[in-house]
């Protein structure tokens, strides 16, 4: 696990080293995935279901990471992709006898080209930090009306049931998502997928660039870079993650519903990454399994008061891990790796 | 109805045959359904007398005359509601009554002397966390019957789970039925509240005779109030009435200020207010604050809110199958127990009464199977019980698998409490198309 | 003509209350550079302060002032046990209040139950112009609600108190440096804008439902109306509000009520957009 974690990469860093860290990351996801692919067979039915909605559910807070841990804009709208992508699969799949490939694309290619247009519109507009989050926030509410109104095509507030799973044709077979395990696979499918985009992001020259925009847009234009252009790319990666997430979501709950796609939806995503650590890959995972794990059994005992107890973990976290749960945990090890190096000098 | 039984068994081929005839004879099921209403007691009074096995008012009783302990397995049985959010006031007394019917059960002798055990799960009027609970109580409690819900979009969510588990869901509110794409025909779906036909259908004829045929509709912008407009509408064509204008608000609407000018310029006879939550009751006080003076008629109406607020609730015309005014041994028993649980000036709503019926329609269901829980042995047995209930006897038809239940139309005094005005017996559940048995 | 009248009343009304709301918002976000994500439980605070106030028998009058007090002094209570360490981590502000309001609202309802309150309007009767009745109460909110503003602004800009805040809005890195105890103001500031939220919700109480829940209805539009105003003029969130509510009130009534609310929304994004050199002159703290 802690493999995944991100190390500030360093500019001129020695490339074996490089190299070796690469290989640690590498190793640590391999590994990190092996687990998660053996972990149905250790878990309870529900709990199969419970892993897969969270698999999806990491893959949204993942694609808020990318934006917001890797190029420093914070959406409180991320929920609106997520539920355009959930839409779009819904609707497609339940009107429609349609490739599993195309549902899929839909789902990703709307949100994305949705956040292409909004972030064009926005960041070569000079829109940033506050204001892109309020504006966000705007969005996702409009976002939210326009599915509860737009009866005839969404099913207004009740949503749309009793959709489909995803089944995907590979030549001349298919792979059928639709069964209780299949729905976990689907889940660690595009979970592996949305990590595999995120590393790669971040070990490349583009992801260099974005950590440049967010630690100082006018350093990052005097060099020379398209800022605006960068952000807008970096929006629209988020929301065709935040869009395949959602589309896979449906497809493991059977429904598409307004709730996927409201303010309160993006700020629950919002606090699995702030939970888990913002500057952390691992802390996109970290973060939604603990916080919905907590939810669910908190819920479980204290039905009628649970988010008293959620508030305040939350409060605590955050007052003392500054850094999320993940970040907390490397500055420990950091601290007993110095201390181990002090005591062996000594 | 004999009065020594509370649970009587009939012949479901006998009843489904009641219940199709009906629903064909009364239309839209008022009027005609009141006038059946003797035939179908008398039914259920005469198979009671060939099934007397559930024994009589509800307890296994142990040979020196005490209500026995049940010892038996636990049956596991979920609640699923709102405990949070906008709605946990109404999503709280149904699980009061919820746990309020499963207690009596326990005391006296549980299901066929299997003791109840309630798993109980809050969906925070949130469809994704409904899935997660539904999914839970179906596949870790393995429960073997789900009651509650409020929302249409968590009933939704549920029916997208417990289906295909097996589990049938016991569905507590009243409802817009088939209106507008929502689920109201499904072999797992049993609907203890009422819905439009139940509720708006008796209250029309009613209205008509005493206040007035010219209505003003406002309500939240989704399902249930447009369902219910569309129901109203169709009903004023035979009454000779007329919508003249109806208005949605969206949910969470604290300033309703634009519609009292519409209401000013309407003339109109009858506000028709399908306000759900607080919304109802930020329409109330402002309504009280422009003087207005047309005769409210608020389908969400109920003992607690009218009683928590009784200043604003004052005049309100509603229709429920239940309110607290009741007067029958049945609701003061129940009355009293509830209160007794739950406190001195609390009050049961019908949400939470029909979450109250469904434990013990599935209880009767039940012991009718022989104790079986599969709910391929008892489904086919709900249509012939029929249960006492504090709203009076209610049964379930079979083909649409809704509550038979009375309507109740009351009025809110100065005090707060609501005084029934009249009431319709029996009213039969109209679900197009909808023939399950 | 009493459709003009309709729609000037009732946006004043709707205006009144939000920009409440949003100066309180305001005062926070320009002032401490963070966001008081919990800003709806105070209005939910202010509401429930006058339930219990007036059901003791209190005036209503009275109990404004005590609900503005408990608000402010709740936020003071909150400033100095937590948001005090949280000034120089805005982002870290934005999530502890929002874990905050959680808390509050699950208290509220501990402490209250969850049916909708009410409380009786202190004013009745009404008053006819041009065709149309409108209720004395809501003259008196909305004068209210202008009185609570306008002395909030000579608060700030006629107090020593306030001109030192001031000059920590106009430059709050080089005011710091010059010696001001930062702390104080900061607590005040913190209080004075929960204060404010109270006080908007104790106007309303007699006017929508009260509920742990009210404020989520105004959070939304007050954060859009405080981002509009701009971060530099104190009344820039009153402006905001205003753009905010008159648009609502007018989309509204031509087309449906539903979209009266989600295109104001789209209008707040193109104007968002469209003017930015007016609203972003100097972005103060950054989110991220």
């Amino acid at each position: 696990m802690t493999a995944v974690d991100t190390v500030a990469v360093p500019n001129n860093a020695n490339s074996a080293r490089d190299w070796i860290s690469g290989a640690r990351t590498l190793g640590g996801t391999g590994l990190l995935l092996a687990a998660l692919a053996i972990l149905p067979s250790f878990l309870g039915p529900f709990n199969i279901v419970l892993g897969a909605q969270i698999l999806a559910y990491s893959v949204v807070a993942l694609s808020l990471q990318l934006l917001w841990g890797r190029a420093g804009q914070l959406s409180f709208g991320q929920a609106a992709f997520f539920g355009m992508g959930a839409y779009a699969y819904a609707i497609l799949g339940t009107r429609y006898e349609l490739n599993g490939w195309y549902i899929l694309a839909a789902a990703l290619v709307i949100p994305a080209g949705t956040a292409l247009i909004l972030g064009y519109f926005l960041f070569f507009g000079r829109v940033r930090d506050a204001y892109f989050s309020i504006v966000t926030l705007a969005f996702v509410l409009v976002a939210n009306q326009v599915v509860i109104s737009w009866r005839s095509v969404t099913g207004g507030d009740t949503g749309l049931t009793r959709v489909p799973g995803l089944v995907l044709p590979f030549g001349g077979f298919e792979v059928d998502f639709t069964s209780r395990n299949g729905r976990y696979y689907l889940g660690l499918l595009i979970f592996s997928i949305a990590l595999f985009v995120a590393l790669l992001v971040r070990r490349s020259s583009f992801g260099l660039v974005l950590e440049a925009i967010r630690d100082d847009e006018n350093r990052a234009s005097f060099l020379g870079y398209n800022t605006p252009m960068y952000l807008t790319m970096a929006f629209t990666l988020s929301a065709a993650l935040a869009g395949v997430a959602g589309g896979a979501f449906a497809s493991i709950s059977t429904l598409a519903a307004p709730d996927m796609i409201d303010q309160f939806l993006s700020i629950q995503i919002l606090t699995w990454v702030a939970i888990g650590g913002r500057n952390y890959l691992a802390g996109a995972l970290v973060g939604t399994v603990v916080m919905r794990v907590l939810n669910n059994q908190v819920s479980d005992v204290l039905p009628e008061s649970w988010p008293l107890v959620v508030g305040l973990f939350f409060v605590v976290v955050v007052m003392f891990f500054p850094a999320g749960l993940v970040g907390g945990l490397a500055k420990l090890r950091a601290q007993l790796a110095s201390r181990r190096v002090e005591k062996a000098r000594a | 109805m004999s009065k020594s039984n509370n649970n009587s068994i009939e012949d479901p081929r006998e009843s489904n045959k009641l219940g199709r005839r009906l629903v064909l004879k009364t239309g839209l099921g008022f009027g005609a359904a009141a006038a059946l209403a003797p035939v179908l007691a008398a039914c259920s009074s005469d198979a009671a007398d060939e099934t007397s096995n559930t024994g009589s008012n509800d307890t296994a009783t142990s040979p020196d005359g005490t209500p026995a302990e049940a010892t038996g397995d636990p049956i596991k049985v979920g609640y699923i509601g709102d405990l949070t959010g906008v709605l946990a006031q109404q999503g709280q007394i149904q699980l009061n009554c919820f746990e309020l019917a499963v207690k009596q059960i326990n005391e006296s002798g549980g299901i066929g002397g299997r003791p109840i055990e309630a798993v109980t799960e809050d969906t925070a009027s949130d469809s994704a966390q409904a899935i997660e609970k539904s999914t839970k109580l179906a596949l870790e409690d393995e429960v073997v019957t789900v009651i509650g819900g409020i929302t249409s979009s968590v009933r939704e969510a549920a029916l997208t789970v417990l289906p295909n588990e097996k589990i049938p869901f016991f569905y507590t509110t009243f409802y817009e039925g088939a209106a507008a794409g929502a689920t109201a025909c499904d072999e797992y779906l049993i609907a203890t509240g009422q819905i439009p036909n139940q509720q708006v259908a008796p209250l029309v004829p009613y209205l008509s005779e005493n206040v007035g045929k010219k209505y003003i509709v406002v309500g939240n912008d989704y399902i249930w109030p447009r369902g219910m407009t569309e129901v109203l509408e169709e009903l004023l064509v035979e009454e000779g009435g007329e919508v003249v204008s109806s208005t949605y608000f969206p949910l969470g609407t604290t300033d309703f200020g634009p519609f009292f000018k519409e209401l000013a310029d309407a003339d109109a006879d009858i506000c028709w207010v399908t306000l759900v939550g607080s919304d109802q009751d930020t329409f109330l006080q402002q309504y009280k604050q422009f003087g207005a003076t047309t005769q409210i008629v608020s389908l969400s109406m109920n003992d607690d809110i009218a009683a928590t607020n009784p200043e604003i609730s004052e005049g309100v015309i509603t229709v429920q199958n239940y309110l607290a005014g009741i007067e029958s041994g049945n609701n003061t028993k129940f009355l009293e127990e509830y209160r007794a649980e739950n406190g001195a000036d609390t009050f049961p709503i019908a949400i939470g009464e029909g979450a109250y019926n469904s434990v013990y329609l599935f209880k009767g269901a039940v012991e009718a199977a022989d104790g079986s829980t599969d709910p391929t042995d008892w489904i086919p047995k709900l249509s012939g019980v029929s249960f006492d209930s504090p709203s009076g006897s209610i049964g379930i038809d079979a083909d649409t698998q809704h509550a038979i239940t009375n309507s109740y139309i009351g009025k809110v005094g100065a005090d707060g409490v609501i005084e029934i005005l009249d009431e319709e017996k029996a009213v039969v559940p109209v679900v197009e198309g909808c023939i399950l048995s | 003509m009493d459709l003009l009248f309709s729609l000037l009343l009732d946006g004043a009304f709707l205006i009144s209350i939000l920009g409440l709301v949003a100066l309180g918002l305001g005062v926070i976000n320009n002032l401490l550079g963070i966001t008081n994500m919990a800003h709806g439980e105070f209005i939910a605070v202010g509401a429930y302060t006058v339930v219990v106030l007036t059901d003791q028998g209190l005036p209503y009058w009275v109990t404004l002032f005590i609900a503005a007090l408990v608000g402010m002094a709740l936020g003071v209570l909150l400033e100095s046990t937590l948001i005090r360490r949280l000034t120089d981590r805005p982002l870290d502000a934005i999530l502890v209040t929002l874990g905050l309001g959680l808390v509050m609202q699950q208290v509220l309802k501990e402490m209250f139950g969850s049916t909708p309150r009410s409380v009786v309007s202190p004013v009745s009767g009404t008053f006819d112009v041009a065709g149309l009745s409108y209720p004395l109460f809501r003259i008196t909110i909305i004068v209210a609600a202008v009185a609570a503003v306008a002395a909030t602004f000579l608060f700030f800009t006629k107090s020593s108190f306030g001109l030192v805040v001031q000059s920590i809005f106009q430059n709050r890195e080089s005011a710091l440096t010059n010696g001001v105890n930062a702390g104080k103001y900061n607590r005040l500031a913190f209080g004075i804008g929960t204060g404010l939220a109270a006080l908007a919700g104790s106007l309303l109480a007699p006017n929508a439902a009260v509920l742990p829940t009210m404020g989520a209805f105004y959070l939304a539009p007050a954060f859009v109306a405080v981002i509009l105003g701009g971060s530099k003029r104190l009344m820039g969130a009153v402006a905001g509000a205003a753009f905010m509510g008159g648009l609502e009130v007018v989309i509204g009534e031509s087309f449906t009520r539903t979209w009266g609310r989600a295109g104001v929304l789209v209008l707040a994004i193109i104007v968002i957009r469209m003017w930015p050199e007016g609203l972003l002159r100097e972005p103060k703290a950054r989110v991220a």
